[in-house]
């Protein structure tokens, strides 16, 4: 089997009356024969072309990268510590404190970020385990069909009718409030639309071709599922995991504001709404500041998520301008 | 051209015997393939025709265990000594793509479109052979040269969708022949392609054989491709082989009707102005088949025999040629598909409503129905 085949000698033979006879159809080769020089781009440089030339995902991109990049460091680079009890409180904004101090004398401009930094955790872990086990359980029950599909899939819909709210008052009291565990238990209610959606394309997907023709070469399962029916579904799953960013800083924001999330002396931005609202007549800014970034993430992760749709959408021959 | 490579005294590379397909539905058993049986030798090219549904892919994705899991699969299949049917899907896998290639009939989808072509044929080599990926690059290429693919050093990189349907059928050639297999089933190699492209891919597929030195197995409807490229033939009919034999005796002495329609409704260059005479009818369902000739519907030479018991394959007079006819003695002097059946009008005017004779003379040569056609 490891033996040279063919011997290079070969096309010496009869093989370049092949190629002769390719050579005066220009239909066959398109640019190749001539002196045009046509630069052919990959599928994947296509749709990055595609996603860099849409200019609300860009923008967003950018705003989207500086804030989690702000919040994953930014706390490790102010002066104030966000636990830090100052001698003064109650502050407006000032130069020194640009978003003020609480009524326990904290910089909130540290608080904000340590808000921040948390909530883009939670959601990117979030992203990250809803994704992974989402493709898992869709790729197994749309490649193998029949009992294995019909055991995941009521698995999926019994997740999806379970009323979460419920099961994380109860596993919050359980777990306690660390971003990890907030994490997992959101996590686990996130993963089934992709599983539904990853499985709607593998059942459609394994009935290509060039499934049964990689089947025939000998390929295993695991390579066919891994190497050749996800790589066709990759646009839906980033496309879907952008998504649940956004989702999922949403709902980390409302379990933290309800009391349920992450529990002080930790914060998260939705803790800093819950803790602002109280005085909101008085000192608004103490609200005003971590809801803005609430928004502006989950907007700009919907921009981005809308612009990678574009890209993706072969259908899409046009660039968006 | 044709046979250049046959040693006959060798043992068959691979060996069909009475191989049967069905599938249950809602409908009933469909019985797809009915104990078909043939052997291919090695080097050599057997052609399989026949009509859409006699059974001639069920039967080459039986061999490759590319059946669905609800496929009801009986009879033997032996590939150099071993039994292939008997084979775990694990077994076959090892088999599948290294000494067992396959071609798929539509090249626009074969192909994945995420991967460069070079990425897919290095795939194929490496899942069989221990090999470096700059290895299985350079063999790409080779074996894109081989399969006459211009420029194959830049077209390596290139995606399916830059290529054209035949050029893309060369690239699936190319893989299927990447291991050097010793049986390469091309399904239908030719049919989703213009015309023109086809003569190239059938010399493509000929490039691949001669590199390779595998035997093959050429399915096809399309009787020019199996005059052209295959030493024997089987043509199928209602899941079952009809006649076999090698191409000249199925081409000059057809000795099962059904073969003898298919010659007479094929135009041809070499002949001059012949009408053609078309099979009337249709093939039958597959399901609930009963005992009987299953042509005899459809064949002018039908007798009672013909729907009371249904032939085996009796030997003809050359040796290995076999026809499943009652009746194949009386095609000895038949000359020309018009002294069995019926010419088309030339201004499509009323056609006979009878599809065939329930009972006409069984030596047709007597009283040529051709002569009052043509009135």
């Amino acid at each position: 089997m490891t033996q040279p085949g063919m011997p290079s000698d070969r096309h010496d033979g009869p093989d370049t009356t092949l190629e002769d006879r390719d050579a005066p159809d220009p239909g066959v080769q398109p640019g190749m024969g001539h002196d045009v020089a046509v630069r052919t781009r990959s599928q994947r440089q296509l749709i990055l072309r595609r996603f860099l030339q849409h200019r609300l995902a860009m923008v967003s991109l950018v705003l989207l990268l500086l804030l989690v990049a702000g919040s994953l460091i930014g706390g490790t680079l102010w002066r104030y510590d966000y636990a830090e009890q100052l001698p003064a409180f109650n502050e407006p904004p000032t130069w020194e404190h640009p978003m003020g101090i609480d009524d326990i004398g904290r910089d909130l401009f540290a608080k904000v970020l340590r808000g921040a930094q948390r909530s883009v955790q939670v959601a990117l872990l979030v992203a990250f385990l809803s994704t992974t086990v989402g493709t898992i359980v869709g790729a197994i029950a749309g490649y193998y069909r029949g009992i294995v599909d019909s055991i995941l899939m009521r698995i999926t819909d019994l997740f999806l009718v379970i009323p979460s709210l419920a099961v994380f008052l109860l596993l919050a009291r359980i777990v306690g409030g660390g971003w990890f565990q907030l994490a997992l238990i959101i996590a686990a209610f996130f993963w089934m639309p992709l599983a539904r959606i990853v499985r709607a394309e593998v059942l459609s997907l394994r009935e290509k071709e060039y499934i049964e023709a990689a089947r025939a070469l000998g390929a295993s399962d695991l390579r066919i599922i891994g190497r050749h029916l996800l790589p066709n579904a990759i646009g839906s799953i980033i496309v879907n995991a952008t998504i649940v960013v956004a989702v999922a800083i949403l709902t980390e924001t409302a379990l933290s504001y309800l009391g349920l999330g992450i529990a002080a002396p930790d914060t998260s931005l939705g803790l800093l709404v819950s803790e602002g609202q109280s005085a909101f007549k008085t000192r608004p800014h103490l609200f005003y500041w971590p809801g803005f970034l609430i928004i502006t993430i989950a907007l700009t992760v919907n921009f981005v998520g809308d612009g990678l749709r574009d890209a993706f959408d072969p259908r899409q021959k046009r660039v968006r301008q | 051209m044709i046979g250049a490579t046959t040693s006959t005294n060798t043992d068959p590379v691979l060996e069909v015997e009475d191989l049967t397909v069905s599938f249950p539905t809602d409908d009933g058993l469909v019985e797809a393939v009915r104990g078909v049986s043939w052997s291919l030798g090695p080097g050599r090219v057997l052609g399989i025709v026949g009509e859409s549904g006699s059974g001639k892919s069920v039967s080459a994705n039986a061999l490759m265990g590319l059946l669905p899991k609800n496929a009801r699969i009986s009879g033997q299949a032996r590939f150099n000594g071993d039994e292939l049917l008997a084979m775990s899907d694990k077994e076959l896998a090892t088999l599948r793509g290294s000494r067992l290639a396959m071609i798929f009939q539509d090249p626009m989808t074969s192909l994945n479109p995420v991967y460069r072509i070079g990425w897919q044929i290095s795939e194929a080599i490496r899942l069989h052979d221990d090999v470096t990926k700059a290895e299985a690059r350079d063999r790409s290429i080779e074996l894109l040269r081989t399969v006459g693919i211009p420029n194959a050093e830049e077209r390596v990189d290139n995606y399916p969708h830059e290529f054209s349907g035949g050029m893309r059928q060369r690239v699936v050639i190319a893989i299927g022949m990447a291991n050097n297999p010793d049986v390469i089933i091309a399904d239908e190699p030719t049919t989703a392609l213009d015309v023109t492209v086809q003569a190239q891919v059938l010399d493509a597929l000929k490039a691949a054989r001669d590199a390779t030195g595998a035997a093959m197995i050429l399915i096809t409807h399309d009787l020019g491709v199996v005059a052209g490229s295959a030493d024997d033939v089987v043509v199928m009919y209602a899941g079952t082989g009809v006649e076999i034999g090698s191409v000249d005796d199925i081409y000059y002495e057809p000795r099962h009707p059904y073969t003898l329609g298919l010659l007479g409704s094929l135009p041809r260059m070499d002949q001059k102005s012949r009408r053609l005479t078309p099979i009337k009818g249709s093939p039958p369902s597959m399901i609930g088949i009963g005992v009987k000739c299953q042509f005899a519907p459809r064949c002018p030479l039908a007798t009672d025999i013909c729907w009371q018991e249904e032939p085996p394959l009796y030997p003809t007079d050359t040796e290995g040629h076999v026809s499943a006819c009652h009746h194949w003695e009386s095609l000895r002097e038949v000359t020309d598909p018009s002294q069995v059946f019926t010419p088309v009008e030339i201004d499509g005017g009323s056609e006979d409503e009878v599809v065939a004779a329930p009972d006409p003379s069984i030596r047709p040569d007597d009283e040529p129905p051709g002569e009052e056609a043509s009135s």
